[in-house]
């Protein structure tokens, strides 16, 4: 067994107490693979998105009060400039957005932007029944698989699976982070500090010298380890032994914290931040920005990013076309970065909501919740996987059974949940029959999603 | 409260925490009924059990995810208190094949009930904490103070507690709370629940005066007109238009924080005044300052009553920013007085409050749609005052979730019905609050609300009376307040809150039927002991301060080990748990005497990666650390030794009186060898002694001089003084040369407990000739990196 996997294993099972403390650090190489996880919180509307209707009064006879006279949506389906003639992807036109010409040309041309150049890496996912229409619970359901309480986030299952002792192994600014403790968050924002914390003693309070040979604060280092050790093998509670051995083994890792702002400037020399398409949302492009700084750097293994502006119970087309569109300029950042860092072929970027929105207008001109949603995954540069939809919701917006292999409609088939969708994701990254995946098993049957 | 009830609630919590600091399993109490009639094994009770109540409450009365436990539950006071409950309320729900379970019913599922869940189970459940050991008393207090008002005991207090036992305990931390600091922690576990200080002026620029409606309080920005600013152009007025400044920003910044801070606000006056935490929901007052008064033109309830004001010279200002240096306002933004608001609003007169449900910044946090029409705000008020999630109820629901048939799914669909009988009627008792918690009775505004399609106001199968001389059609949240107030579910909410913000943990969740019955054991003793600590609440008038003592002193928060031979299942006991930058803060300055600037208050995102929430995107504390979180904690640890240790030197030593809190037993001439490399005996006798107090005053730990750990400090600085010793005499080995001067910043020329000001120059220590200093920097260094210090 490698010594990573070996310390992973401990890790998990809270025993890394035996790891003896004459043994070199747990070298926290690059993972060979990182996760992103884009949350559009508040329930994002994919009719808006990745799987628009139209305008053809869907459910002007079922629901008589609906405004737009029971559309789905406000736009006609344009098959000449939103779709995809070889995949069959298709995008939402753009409604007009605030009676506002420039506005609406932003919009149009963020999700130009994101379907034309991420065509050929983008797996939609059409037709997922999430089952809830409440916020919490549809946050647990896409992004765990489950809606049930305690099962983790996929980001903090695929960064235990690959090193949970990164310093920043798993970095959430928000969104559905639940670890089940198998890996800690790190909330990272700020990267001029965190450059501060890459030697605790950057400023010399305690003497070195300058070949680090004579180094007062590794002495209290050492001091400090080997206490950790005497504390660990003599404490009596359950609980505190195991956070003992937790920090046992954070400490134990490699920090290599300083390569992060490093790092971070390189990429925003070739992307700044506030100076990229539309210089929409900077707090997402900064999130994007530490976060492929970091796993460049070597010290994180995964990220969740999460963004609002989506649960547009009034004006609808006014308020979730911004936001989709932002969040498309925010991934093609991210993207940018990824690219900029030279890591773009080893991260898998899924986007994703809460659930989706009703497939007609309120009487606030809004859309309330709907259980039926999508899920956007993007593929590695160079996997060669993308340009694909899968699943389907029928006219109506509402999820049917699919056959799973092919994802079209088919009364024999199932209907497609966030369990397949977190299911097909775990084969993909290669983490579905590791020792803690098994531990948080999705009992359900596959769907060919990435095939 | 009278003597004879503290008598007996103190002697109730003794024997929650055991005599032989061991838990005894005792039950018993003045406020708990020594005698419980658990009644006898009731056949029929059991079939009708099974039949009703099982499916929802679990074959084992553990609950499910459709129904609360019924081990230790609020009304399990005895059989007939239960069956009336039972004859009330249940089976919930408006399933046809189930018929209401009164008369007979509810008395022989009652006593089944009774006996089954509460009898026996309890009783092996309790007892079987027999292998938790506890903490020694005193340092149960040292944890508590620095917990709970952010400073070490004192010695009187240590004699007390030593000498008086768990009696001594309690008047002691009676005493303690009530602090000032001890509300700044209770403030904290609440906003946890009610996160509102988002709306605080650090997390957002006026982010409370921003909800309040201009129509209805045109003085919401009272300091705009108050201190105008003045045409800088006339030089004579330049005085006093940096005074207007000042005062104008100050006295928005203490306005905007006193309307978002109300609702924890009127939580410490309860608390304070020891009143009963029921007003939380009933209090038909909120809570104002001098600035926020002036914000909503409200009337003391006292009209004697006067706002308090700093001695002269004394400018309240500085402490939010030191720009404020020209204000001349002179009120104290921390006393805060009972008031109402009275005034003629745009579609009412005065507001008729009901406690933290009718303050605009809890609507606000917990906003509604014109669809959404108040649920989320009944499920937050399910989830804060009647410990019940009501999304959990969600487990059963049928794979289609989608139904566009029905023409009122909430109200005709069973799928939906079934959570929506439970969650809608506390919806529609906020129809009179819109969606930016403005009161607007939603028979002045059709848009705003509609009757339709939704079940009328109520709550636990109770209509909310709409006519006739009781209706309630004005008033019902204060009708709702009262009703949660009254309802058993609220004691347990209370303690469940308490709980997380003492012990640091979640409640165990209901162990399912076929869990491993070492998981139902440490389930039901938890329950069991929170009912018993809830009940003692209850029976002093619901005085959260009782409640705190006896969480205080229950085996959750003493353990110190654990026989798992006895508790098997022992993950969750304990107290210990990672230090939220806040806490951290308070103990670095109960122990130190200042903080950590990289962790104040206006430093959010410092905060945030060290775990801390903002109270709107980020409310989810970390509590297990990252290496990020690592890397501060050491960084925290180098830069409060480097600032603190030089500092502590120049404080007062003499036999007669001590005023170091680091140093008492040492100089910094004290070296423990002499010139020739002779060990000085006594010197290092000194040295350990000052170790071993250092141990104990950081570290809560309590060691003997020859102990292992002891020894091992002692070589930490040993080896850093030899080190010292080596390159002093030949610095010129070194490249940088060390010095016999310390660090800048290390050096003591600023009053760290006193914003840094100039220490006079006699004072100042800026040369270390010894390296002395320097080794205790190493010891100091050490100390606040171990576990026991990052944790508490």
């Amino acid at each position: 067994m490698k010594r990573r996997d070996f310390i992973q294993l401990l890790a998990a099972t809270g025993m890394t107490a035996s790891l003896p403390l004459t043994a070199s650090k747990a070298h926290a190489a690059a993972p060979d693979h990182f996760l992103v996880m884009v949350n559009a919180g508040g329930g994002w509307d994919p009719t808006s998105l990745c799987d628009p209707k139209g305008n053809l009064g869907q459910y002007l006879s079922e629901r008589p009060d609906a405004r737009n006279g029971g559309s789905i949506n406000s736009v006609a389906i344009n098959t000449e400039t939103k779709r995809n003639p070889v995949s069959g992807m298709l995008w939402s036109d753009t409604p007009r957005i605030n009676n506002n010409d420039a506005t609406t040309a932003r919009v149009d041309n963020q999700y130009q932007n994101f379907f034309t150049a991420y065509h050929d890496k983008l797996t939609v996912i059409n037709g997922v029944d999430n089952g809830t229409n409440n916020h919490n619970t549809g946050n647990r359901a896409t992004w765990s698989g489950s809606l049930e309480m305690g099962y983790p986030s996929l980001a903090a299952l695929f960064a235990a699976s690959k090193n949970p002792s990164l310093p920043m192994a798993y970095i959430s600014n928000g969104g559905y982070d639940f670890t089940a403790s198998l890996v800690s968050r790190a909330r990272a924002s700020s990267a001029g500090f965190i450059d501060r914390l890459a030697d605790p003693n950057s400023e010399r309070y305690h003497y070195r010298n300058s070949d680090q040979s004579t180094d007062v604060y590794s002495q209290i280092k050492q001091a400090q380890a080997e206490r950790i050790a005497r504390q660990q093998g003599g404490e009596a509670l359950p609980l505190r032994r195991q956070q003992l051995n937790q920090l046992f083994t954070v400490r134990q890792a490699d920090n290599d914290l300083a390569k992060l702002s490093e790092e971070k400037t390189l990429i925003e020399a070739v992307v700044p931040t506030n100076d990229h398409m539309n210089n929409r949302d900077q707090g997402f492009k900064r999130q994007a920005s530490l976060v492929a700084a970091a796993f460049k750097a070597g010290i994180a293994a995964s990220a969740n990013i999460s963004t609002g502006g989506f649960d547009t119970h009034g004006n609808h087309d006014n308020s979730q076309y911004q936001s989709l569109g932002d969040l498309l300029e925010g991934v093609a950042y991210l993207q940018e970065a990824l690219e900029a860092a030279g890591i773009a072929d080893k991260t898998t970027v899924v986007i994703g909501s809460d659930f989706g929105r009703t497939p007609y207008y309120n009487s606030g001109n809004g859309k309330d919740h709907w259980p039926v949603t999508s899920v956007m995954v993007m593929h590695p540069t160079g996997s060669g996987k993308g340009g694909k939809v899968f699943g389907a919701s029928n006219e109506k917006f509402r999820a049917q059974t699919l056959n799973r292999s092919t994802g079209q409609p088919d009364a024999n088939g199932q209907l497609l949940t966030p369990a397949h969708v977190n299911l097909a994701l775990r084969k993909e990254l290669g983490i579905d029959s590791n020792t803690i995946a098994v531990r948080f098993p999705l009992l359900v049957d596959d769907f060919d999603i990435f095939s | 409260m009278n003597t004879f009830r503290l008598l007996a609630i103190i002697c109730f919590l003794s024997a929650l925490a055991g005599c032989q600091q061991e838990y005894g399993g005792d039950v018993g109490g003045a406020s708990v009924p020594v005698n419980l009639d658990f009644g006898n094994y009731n056949a029929e009770g059991a079939r009708l059990y099974g039949e009703q109540c099982a499916g929802c409450h679990g074959v084992e009365g553990t609950g499910t995810e459709i129904g609360t436990p019924l081990v230790a539950c609020a009304t399990c006071s005895s059989i007939s208190a239960l069956a009336e409950e039972i004859a009330i309320t249940m089976p919930i729900g408006k399933n046809a094949e189930v018929t209401d379970c009164d008369g007979a019913c509810a008395t022989n599922v009652s006593e089944y009930i009774m006996y089954a869940f509460n009898g026996l189970s309890l009783y092996q459940a309790t007892t079987s904490l027999g292998g938790v050991s506890a903490l020694p008393l005193t340092d149960t207090l040292r944890n508590a103070t620095v917990q709970l008002a952010g400073r070490l005991p004192t010695d009187a207090e240590i004699t007390q507690v030593t000498n008086e036992g768990e009696a001594g305990f309690s008047t002691v931390m009676a005493r303690v709370m009530n602090e000032d600091e001890f509300y700044v922690r209770l403030s904290e576990i609440f906003n946890d629940v009610f996160l509102t200080d988002k709306y605080l002026r650090v997390n957002q620029f006026n982010g409370a005066l921003n909800l309040l409606d201009g129509d209805d309080y045109p003085n919401r920005t009272w300091y705009d007109a108050a201190y105008p600013s003045l045409d800088r152009e006339i030089a004579e007025n330049i005085p006093q238009d940096d005074i207007n400044d000042d005062n104008r920003g100050c006295a928005n910044v203490y306005a905007n924080d006193a309307v978002a801070r109300e609702g924890l606000e009127l939580i410490n006056y309860i608390v304070r005044n020891n009143r009963p935490i029921t007003e939380l929901v009933t209090a038909d007052y909120t809570m104002v300052n001098w600035y926020s008064q002036k914000v909503y033109d409200a009337e003391l309830i006292n009209p004697e009553d006067s706002f308090r004001e700093l001695p002269e010279g004394g400018n309240p200002c500085l402490a939010y920013s030191s720009y404020y240096s020209d204000a001349t306002l002179t009120h104290d933004q921390y006393d805060f007085k009972p008031a109402r608001i009275t005034r003629s609003l745009e579609y009412t007169t005065g507001v008729p409050h009901s406690g933290i449900l009718t303050s605009a910044m809890f609507l606000n946090r917990f906003p509604t749609t014109n669809t959404n029409r108040n649920r989320h705000r009944s499920y937050m008020v399910y989830d804060m005052f009647l410990d019940t999630d009501i999304l959990e109820i969600e487990g059963s629901r049928p794979e289609d979730a989608i139904d566009t048939s029905s023409a009122n799914p909430t109200l005709d669909n069973p799928a939906c019905y079934t959570c929506h009988t439970v969650m809608d009627p506390v919806a529609s008792a906020f129809q009179h609050w819109n969606g930016q918690g403005r009161r607007i009775p939603s028979t002045l505004d059709a848009s705003s609300w509609s009757s339709n399609g939704i079940e009328s106001a109520g709550i636990a199968g109770k209509k909310l009376p709409t006519s006739g001389g009781t209706s309630q059609f004005e008033n019902m949240l204060q009708w709702l307040g009262q009703e949660i107030a009254q309802d058993p579910r609220y004691m347990r909410a209370i303690t469940r809150h308490l709980y997380k913000g003492i012990i640091g943990q979640d409640l165990l969740n209901a162990p399912g039927d076929n869990a491993d019955p070492d998981v139902v054991t440490a389930y039901n003793a938890q329950r069991g002991i929170l009912s018993n600590i809830g009940q003692a609440m209850v029976a002093d008038n619901w005085n959260v301060k009782t409640a705190v003592t006896g969480l205080l002193l229950s085996p959750y928060y003493r353990a110190n080990t654990v026989d798992t031979n006895k508790v098997v299942e022992a993950s969750h006991i304990g107290s210990t748990r990672l230090l939220s930058p806040e806490m951290l803060q308070r103990k670095l300055t109960a122990t130190l005497g200042f903080d950590w600037y990289e962790l104040r208050a206006n430093d959010q995102d410092n905060r945030i990666m060290f775990g801390g929430i903002d109270s709107d995107s980020v409310t989810d504390r970390i509590n297990e650390p990252s290496g990020l979180m690592v890397a501060m904690q050491e960084r925290m640890a180098v830069e409060m030794a480097c600032r603190a240790t030089a500092y502590d030197f120049t404080k007062t030593r003499t036999p007669t009186l001590n005023e170091r809190r680091l140093f008492k037993h040492v100089s910094p001439d004290i070296q423990p060898e002499d010139a020739d490399g002779f060990e000085l005996t006594s010197n290092v006798e000194a040295i350990k002694k000052n170790i071993q107090y250092l141990h104990s005053t950081l570290l809560s730990e309590n060691l003997p001089l020859n102990h292992a750990e002891i020894e091992a400090t002692y070589q930490l600085f040993f080896s850093t003084w030899k080190l010292g010793q080596t390159m002093l005499s030949n610095p010129d080995d070194y490249d940088p040369e060390p010095s016999t001067y310390l660090e800048y910043t290390c050096r003591a020329r600023w009053d760290r407990e006193n914003n840094d000001q100039g220490l006079d120059s006699e004072l100042r220590i800026d040369r270390d000739e010894n390296y002395v200093i320097r080794s205790w920097m190493s010891v100091i260094t050490y100390l606040l990196s171990d576990y026991r210090y990052i944790y508490e």
